[in-house]
């Protein structure tokens, strides 16, 4: 079985300067020949990942030919927003395919949600001690 | 000690020792957390909760990307 990786949470603070823990992961994005690093907020109350405009252009990605359209909710609703996907790779695990809603938004986070962050990374949560940790799903796991 | 020359000792540290740091640090700041929610704040809440439909299109797409790669391995 393939080791699992511990990450810290990184900390933030609110405008009224309160101190906010969030379980945001480093990883790299690859689509054809262009590679670029992102952090992605960890949210397993998610339905599918999303990801910023301005990250899929970095991409190279063309708004144009990506399809079919994706229905968001709550707060990115009115969002419009397309399916991609693209290889990325976290630590050294090894590479792996993930499914975004690419939107035309630049003001929300890189979000990694149950399609199909979830499916592919076990992921533990140690919130009152500061770090979560990540491991590939076991071969053979279901989806 | 100022924080440019405790952030120099802190570079220095070997990679278990700046996870420990960063651990404690994350420690200290989540026990000065006194009020989560405050009143009157604003909070965004971004996560797509219920989107069914956009999960059932993304499956569809990473299915559509399976089939096409085994056929470019074979």
């Amino acid at each position: 079985m393939l080791e699992g990786l511990r990450f810290p949470y990184s900390a933030a603070r609110t405008d009224h300067g309160e101190a906010l823990l969030r379980a945001q992961l480093p990883l790299t994005l690859m689509l054809g020949s262009k590679t670029v690093q992102v952090v992605g907020l960890l949210d397993s109350g998610a339905d599918v990942n999303v990801l910023p405009h301005s990250v899929g252009i970095e991409l190279g990605a063309e708004w144009s030919e990506q399809a079919p359209q994706v229905r968001l909710s709550g707060n990115l609703a009115s969002l419009e927003a397309r399916g991609i996907i693209v290889s990325a790779a976290v630590g050294q695990l090894p590479t792996l395919r993930l499914a975004f809603a690419w939107t035309r938004s630049e003001d929300v986070p890189l979000i990694l949600g149950q399609v199909n962050f979830f499916a592919e990374f076990d992921v533990c949560f140690f919130r009152s001690q500061g770090y979560f940790e990540l491991r590939p799903k076991a071969p053979g796991g279901g989806t | 000690m100022s924080v440019e020359e405790l952030l120099g000792e802190l570079r220095k540290l070997d990679r278990a020792d700046k996870l420990r740091a960063m651990e404690l640090l994350v420690l200290e700041l989540a026990s000065e957390e006194q009020a989560l929610l405050t009143p009157g704040s604003h909070y965004e809440v971004w996560s797509p909760y219920d989107a069914s439909d956009a999960a059932k299109t993304l499956n569809r797409l990473l299915e559509t990307d399976k089939s096409s790669r085994a056929a470019q391995d074979a």
